[in-house]
């Protein structure tokens, strides 16, 4: 009488992949229908799960777009080392030779006291002032420019090691906006990934707590489906797809919500770029992110869904 | 070995009250049985066990061969499946309509709509609301309501049926017909197993009878069903029946009783 006669009871051993789908469907329909019957619920989730993930979101494309100025700025940081006025060109050639050993050096260039002061009539046009010198009141100097792989840190290094030389009258390291750039694109992106973290969890709070809800409106039907044998997955998934629709719809308003505090900032951005010789062009907001976002919504509510459904279906049975 | 037996099953509840206390009895496969005692005798624990809705504190239940008291959870609802259950409170979904209340067992099992469209009917012809498929569970009588449950319990075509106090608001003409339902469920093989309290209704059955008190069996009737009325498809004349379980829901070698 019972399909298999050493264990009657035994789950089905074959899944039936047209029963299977067929179930998912009819638990899609009936998710979408249950939401859209509570509207005033789900758009106020959904505003709580966007707000929630706007802020790591916009963060993170903050953070990709300096370090976006900063990989693409073709200005490299460097050194200037000044010799003292009596060094001799031995002194400065030496010195070169022993900074281009240095590791993360990428060229080292030599300016003497004679080439100094020429380019520097060239480029003022004061000429014939210097003319009024009895000599020439430039130093020999030393460019170094470190490779893209180097830190500003490294060129710290340098300069100390270069100062102490007895020829050398000091070393001036510029360190450019671009390294504050820097400095400020790390504090950004850990703190994107702190919030990111934060607001993760409230987002898997937001849908966990609406899901509850969920359960106990559905209680009477779901203790008849476990008494006529529902699984406990049977019973939990239209609750993953009511936070897999949450948490993505979530992922949508947080997505309009950056597009639209991008409108809003974009003119000062563009006038502070524009300041600073760059162009403001925008990356980030690809399809790719898009896509990355609804995924990570969605992902977010099916955790919450499991959070608030796991323990809650186990225990459910008439009385 | 009886289909369903009890061995020396005590039921203990959290409070340290015994529902039941060290109760041994069997049920042969294709019986019919009542449970009957005053309230608090032990009745619904006792279809709790076989439903396991609850664990006995000691003792074994076996349902074909199968100790269930040690049942993994994982295997609980395909033993579900195999046992159909009606209860005083009918527990219908107000928001259903009668149609889709009686097709949840098989929407659990994923059964193509076709088939459980038929499924659903005949159910649904079988206790007499066909043409009431459309409606909410609420604008029926209550005696409709309770016929749905039983619809719904043996649509998925139940090894075993199990109700509790299925006529405890019916009048006494509505349970009659109740219990002829469950008769005519029986006649074609299901193991039923009836917990009422209306010595009445039940002794005209002229079915085994078992009365409980405090949690003990005081009395067990001999088994006196007669074995030619196995098969026997009186008061189905002209009703397309389907009550036997295939070996697959939706297998087409289906026996049908007319």
């Amino acid at each position: 009488m019972f399909r298999n006669a050493k264990d009657p009871f035994a789950a089905e051993d074959r899944v039936h992949p047209g029963m299977w789908l067929r179930d998912h469907v009819r638990v899609l329909k009936e998710a979408l229908q249950f939401i859209s019957l509570r509207p005033g619920t789900s758009i106020l989730v959904w505003l709580l799960v966007g707000i929630a993930l706007a802020l790591p979101a916009g963060l993170y494309l903050l953070q990709r777009n300096l370090a976006d100025v900063s990989a693409a700025w073709d200005g490299r940081p460097g050194l200037s080392i000044y010799m003292k006025l009596d060094a001799s060109e031995a002194a400065v050639q030496e010195l070169a030779r022993r900074l281009e050993d240095q590791r993360g050096v990428a060229s080292v260039v030599t300016t003497l006291p004679a080439e100094a002061l020429i380019e520097f009539q060239s480029h003022t046009g004061l000429g014939d002032a210097l003319d009024m010198l009895s000599g020439n009141p430039l130093p020999a100097s030393i460019r170094v420019l470190l490779d893209s792989k180097a830190r500003t840190s490294d060129l710290e290094i340098i300069a100390g090691a270069a100062s102490g030389e007895p020829a050398v009258e000091e070393g001036v390291v510029e360190k450019t906006w671009l390294a504050r750039i820097q400095d400020l694109t790390a504090i950004v992106s850990r703190l994107s990934l702190v919030l990111a973290i934060l607001f993760g969890v409230g987002a898997v709070l937001v849908t966990a707590s609406s899901i509850r809800l969920a359960i106990e409106s559905r209680l009477e039907e779901l203790k008849v489906q476990k008494l006529v044998g529902a699984t406990n997955a049977q019973i939990r998934r239209p609750f993953l797809y009511f936070g897999a629709i949450y948490g993505a719809g979530g992922a949508l308003v947080s997505l309009m919500l950056i597009a639209a505090a991008l409108m809003v900032i974009e003119s000062p951005l563009t006038s502070l770029f524009s300041s600073y010789g760059a162009n403001l062009d925008l990356i980030g907001f690809s399809p790719s992110f898009l896509g990355f976002m609804l995924g990570l919504g969605a992902f977010l509510g099916i955790c919450g869904a499991l959070v608030s459904s796991g323990r809650r279906v186990r225990e459910i049975e008439i009385q | 070995m009886a289909f369903i037996e009890l061995r020396g099953v005590t039921k203990r509840h959290a409070n340290g009250f015994e529902a039941l206390r060290d109760i041994s009895v069997g049920f042969v496969e294709g019986s019919m049985t009542f449970l009957t005692g005053h309230s608090g005798a032990g009745k619904s624990t006792f279809l709790r066990l076989l439903l396991r809705m609850e664990q006995a504190t000691r003792g074994q239940v076996h349902v074909n061969g199968v100790n269930i008291t040690q049942l993994p959870e994982a295997r609980l609802p395909y033993y579900r499946r195999h046992i159909g259950a009606v209860f005083q409170d009918h527990h219908l979904l107000a928001g259903r309509s009668v149609f889709e209340n009686v097709a949840i067992p098989l929407r659990v099992l994923g059964m193509p709509e076709k088939d459980l469209e038929r499924r659903v009917r005949a159910a649904l012809t079988r206790v007499g609301l066909l043409e009431k498929e459309r409606l909410l569970p609420q604008h029926l009588s209550t005696g409709e309501q309770q016929r749905v449950g039983i619809a719904r319990a043996v649509a998925n075509r139940p090894l075993i049926l199990l109700a509790d106090e299925p006529t405890g608001n019916l009048d006494p003409e509505l349970s009659r017909d109740i219990l002829g339902l469950f008769e005519q469920f029986n006649q074609v093989g299901t193991t039923v197993i009836v917990a009422s309290h209306d010595r009445e209704l039940i002794e005209a059955s002229g079915r085994r009878i078992i009365e409980l008190s405090a949690g003990r069996i005081v009395h067990d009737s001999e088994d006196p069903r007669d074995e030619s009325d196995a098969g026997d498809e009186s008061g189905s004349a002209g009703i397309e029946v389907e009550l036997e379980r295939p070996d697959r829901p939706w297998d087409e070698n289906e026996r049908r009783v007319s």
